[in-house]
């Protein structure tokens, strides 16, 4: 609001008659220094964007610059200078993020299929190229003429051959030799290392040939060290766009699933990344038709409400004990009892594991002198298990929110219900806990749809166990959605991101759902108090 | 007014040009002083690292003792290792090699992703992953031309994908048994005996467990219990004539198979092997003198000498009457088929790695076997090199095919699940068989 101070005292009079106030001019130095800082972030980002040719990405961020630099030098539009912040961060980490997801759920993206195509082609032919067999290795030294690249070689016989990409190998009588080995030709500069380390890409790709016919190969050196005769095995024909092999003849065919495909079903690898429109959300379907994911979800509705029912009610209570003024030292116990919320959930779960440890825990071994309770190694203790150490972690957080919700609560209600002589149950049950709803009811739906997907409790606490290793899709006892999803896409050795993303988006999908019919309930809740 | 916005305009303009140039400069300088101070660059300075690589050949020009630079992606233990190691060759050729330490669980995936974006490293030191990264394109293919035949075959076997050579291995490893010498003076055969000999010394209150081995307690360890595995004959896949394994054969549920689940479902019923006991606890106990056995590998070596404890190596006792065989794994370096450097990531390879000064040099660090056969033979007068030598020699090649990666999962938690006594040992052995071969037919 400041910001508008200079444009208004232009507005009135004229510029350079009134010298502008303190205030205003101080407000236009920070602007113009924020601006700046903004500005140089953003040139930096879209000069390094161009750099690494990653030429959309440089174009939205020289577009967001533009018209960041538009709203907050031009008079007026003022809405847009409060919303545009919270436009791009949204933009940035929200809608970026849920359509990336949503564009990679339509393609093969995921080990095997990890680059692009051109990519791709070049890998299959560079790792098609194989030395002659029974070949001699050349020490060679590279030349420069006229700016061309030349390789001199000393065959095995001492005589020195020398070659470059547009003359094929010959002998090079006049060559110097130091040592055994040809190390110069006159008319022409050898290379140091030190050269060769500022040419590496001219260097590494140069193949001199050998003779007129492709198949009599070429010489290349990969370390400027040593040159081998190479042959490609592998041609790719951008017209066709095919690969053959030209030793045994086999032509690959793109399959339009991302890899090389010959008449016999053989694959090349490595593929590339392509859209293969619905077949991720088949698969996902097509697990969702065996039996077990039924019992996953049906567990993870479970754990989902079952923690953040007991988590609310233990929170609650606390928060109701030590709201109580004859407590003794509430803020001590208040500063406890927040801090299991204080630690990374990841790391909860590891140490609940590790405590948890059957024979070898703190809790068995310590506490329990030395009993041995499989807390998380029988299934349905498992289960019970993983949802304490879930309240755990989440009662903390709604004894916070409820202790606020709760000194928000107008004493002279509570002093009226009194008078009326209410018993403290009737208080609780009709004062307290209505108008405490009102105010965490919202809160309770993002604490389920957090459970509901809390990966970090259950992977690092059981890791789903303990393991059914007969069910087809790899879920334990503990298993919820999500981290089936992650065993799924990328705990068999590979990583699946497309087969993953569909999950998530249909699991989005689940979430979603629940989320609107239980908000349209907090508003009727609302209605009614 | 109008002048008054355009000077704002101008003056922000200016002012955003300069700071953008500073910005710039400055990324320019932190990079050159990276690379002439030729040390390893700390994690967090990832991004800078990955992005002075274009503008690192424009600046190297100007000094002619620093021609080249280098980038190398390594876990923190092998940074420590080859950052002295490498310093002199590095120095003889004026190259820059800057390591970057990463999560040894993650580097090879991250490696993977980061490649096709542009960002990744030159080399990557990892365990073997040649099929991983070749299948996704992003090993570039070495030509070690005769040197090749100057490494231990299953190492060069381990970093060979279709005949074609994508790394250079460094070390040869597998597990071996430690053996407390004050404890128990002579070595035991088989699994029986050394039960036994531990039993005792648990009872004369010498020790706190008989035998250690590392398992999770919900995923188990399939590569340390091998041993014990290939002790009943039985294998994971079959091989044929040329040793080349079949994906599509997977062995692990007939008859020794079955004969090692049923042992295993005694061992656990009887406490000789406890799925509890995780691989801290395992090697702390030994560490502390209150186990008189531990099956682990050279890399548990440093520690354990470390601790003060004194022990030897032993050949791992047979629990099925045939030789107890440990799994035999490699380390290489890969070079990364989007190199920024590529001619000085090959000599790094073809150099470097396959000189036998260099793989002594790493191997002092390490203390892992050397996998290129003069350098193992040079440091063979090591009792434990030696040790651990012998035992590799009968040891089985980890399968290195991708249907392996689908065996992993179910092979540990079923072996927690048959020590743990959760049905019976063979049922669960043949249902875990039956579900991996239902997971290689998807691949």
């Amino acid at each position: 609001m400041t910001l508008e101070a200079p444009t208004r005292t232009g507005r009135a009079t004229r510029p350079k008659a009134v010298p502008e106030s303190p205030a205003s001019g101080w407000a236009l130095v920070v602007k113009v220094a924020l601006m700046a800082l903004v500005d140089a972030l953003g040139i930096y980002l879209v000069l390094r964007f161009a750099a690494t040719d990653q030429m959309i990405i440089a174009g939205v961020v020289a577009a967001a610059l533009i018209i960041i630099n538009i709203v907050y030098f031009r008079a007026g539009n003022l809405p847009a200078k409060y919303v545009i912040p919270g436009l791009i961060f949204l933009l940035v980490f929200q809608i970026f993020v849920i359509g990336f997801s949503v564009f990679v759920s339509f393609t093969n993206f995921g080990y095997g299929h990890n680059i692009e195509k051109p990519a791709a082609i070049e890998a299959i032919q560079a790792n098609s190229v194989t030395r002659l067999p029974g070949s001699e290795a050349y020490p060679v030294a590279v030349l420069d003429k006229g700016g061309e690249l030349y390789l001199l070689a000393t065959a095995s016989d001492g005589q020195a051959l020398l070659g470059s990409a547009t003359t094929s190998l010959a002998p090079a009588p006049e060559a110097v030799f130091e040592g055994g080995q040809a190390k110069g030709v006159p008319g022409y500069t050898t290379l140091t290392l030190g050269d060769l380390l500022q040419k590496q890409e001219a260097v590494t790709t140069l193949q001199v040939p050998l003779g007129a016919s492709a198949a009599d190969g070429y010489l290349k050196t990969v370390n400027g060290l040593n040159a081998y005769r190479f042959t490609s095995t592998m041609v790719y024909s951008p017209e066709t766009d095919t690969m053959q092999d030209l030793v045994t003849g086999t032509v690959y065919v793109d399959n339009g699933e991302g890899n090389f495909e010959s008449s016999d079903g053989t694959n090349l690898e490595p593929g590339w990344k392509t859209f293969i429109g619905l077949q991720n959300y088949a698969t996902a379907v097509g697990a969702g038709g065996q039996t077990d994911i039924i019992g996953v979800t049906v567990w993870t509705f479970v754990f989902a409400l079952m923690s953040v029912f007991l988590s609310f009610t233990v929170g609650t209570f606390l928060a109701l004990v030590f709201n109580d003024r004859r407590v003794r030292g509430r803020r001590v116990y208040r500063l406890i009892m927040i801090l299991p919320y204080a630690f990374p959930l990841f790391l909860t779960g590891l140490i609940w594991s590790g405590l948890l440890n059957q024979q070898y825990g703190f809790i068995n071994e310590v506490l329990l002198g030395g009993v041995q309770i499989p807390w998380l190694d029988d299934e349905w203790l498992a289960r019970v298990t993983v949802i304490l150490v879930s309240v755990w972690f989440g009662a903390p957080y709604f004894f916070l929110v409820c202790t606020g919700a709760l000194q928000s609560i107008p004493e002279d209600v509570l002093q009226a219900a009194q008078v009326d002589g209410v018993s403290p149950w009737q208080l609780f049950r009709h004062i307290k806990l209505p108008l405490l709803l009102v105010a965490v009811s919202p809160l309770l739906i993002a604490a389920f749809a957090f459970s509901f997907n809390d990966f970090n409790t259950i992977f690092m606490l059981s890791e789903g166990g303990p393991a059914n290793p007969s069910s087809p899709i790899g879920a334990g006892s503990t298993d919820i959605l999500i981290t089936v999803v992650y065993k799924l896409a990328f705990q068999s050795g590979s990583k699946d991101y497309g087969l993953a993303s569909a999950f998530s988006m249909l699991i989005f999908l689940i979430v979603l759902a629940i989320s609107v019919i239980l908000f349209r309930r907090t508003k009727s809740l609302e209605n009614v108090y | 007014m109008a002048l008054l916005r355009t000077r704002q305009f101008m003056g922000a303009g200016t002012l955003a040009a300069t700071a953008a140039l500073l910005l710039a400069g400055c990324g320019g300088s932190a990079e050159s002083g990276e690379a002439t101070a030729s040390s390893a660059a700390p994690s967090a300075s990832e991004s800078a690292v990955a992005s002075a690589a274009p503008s690192a050949e424009a600046s190297a020009s100007a000094e002619p003792q620093a021609a080249g630079d280098l980038t190398i992606w390594t876990e923190d233990y092998y940074v420590k290792i080859f950052e002295p190691a490498v310093k002199p060759w590095a120095e003889a050729n004026g190259i820059n090699v800057n390591f970057v330490t990463k999560d040894f669980y993650t580097m090879t995936d991250e490696f993977i992703a980061a490649v096709p974006a542009g960002e990744g490293p030159d080399l990557l030191i990892a365990p073997t992953a040649t099929y991983q990264l070749v299948s996704n394109g992003v090993a570039a293919p070495v030509e070690l031309g005769d040197l090749a035949a100057g490494f231990d075959a299953g190492a060069i076997a381990a970093v060979t994908q279709d005949g074609q050579i994508y790394g250079v291995p460094f070390t040869v490893e597998n597990i071996a048994l430690y053996r407390n010498t004050d404890l128990a003076s002579t070595a035991p055969a088989t699994f029986d005996e050394m039960i036994a000999a531990g039993n005792a010394l648990v009872d004369e209150g010498k020790a706190k467990s008989a035998f250690c081995i590392g398992q999770d307690p919900k995923s188990g360890n399939g590569y340390l219990l091998m041993p014990f595995m290939s002790s009943f004959g039985s294998t994971i896949f079959a091989q044929d004539a040329n040793g080349n394994f079949d994906g599509n054969q997977l062995t692990l549920d007939d008859a020794a198979g079955q004969e090692f689940a049923k042992w295993l479902g005694e061992a656990g019923a009887s406490g000789a092997l406890n799925p509890d006991m995780t691989l801290d606890i395992a090697l702390q106990q030994f560490k502390d003198g209150e186990c008189p056995f531990l099956v682990t590998g050279p890399w548990d070596l440093g520690g354990i000498k470390e601790s003060g404890v004194n022990f030897a190596i032993d050949a791992i006792p047979t629990a099925g009457g045939e030789p107890a065989a440990p799994f035999v794994g490699n380390y290489g370096v890969y070079a990364s088929s989007q190199a920024a450097n590529p001619l000085a990531a090959q000599l790094f390879l073809t150099d470097f790695m396959t000189n036998t000064e260099s793989q002594v040099a790493i191997w002092e660090g390490a203390q892992n076997p050397p996998a290129l056969t003069a350098a193992f033979e040079a440091v063979a007068d090591d009792p434990y090199m030696k040790a651990f030598g012998e035992i590799g020699a009968y040891g089985v090649p980890t399968p290195p095919i991708p249907a392996m990666s689908q065996v992993w999962g179910p092979w540990g938690e079923t072996e927690v699940l048959i020590q743990r006594g959760k049905g019976d040992p063979v049922k669960l052995w043949k249902d875990m068989a039956e579900k991996i071969r239902a997971d290689i037919a998807k691949m």
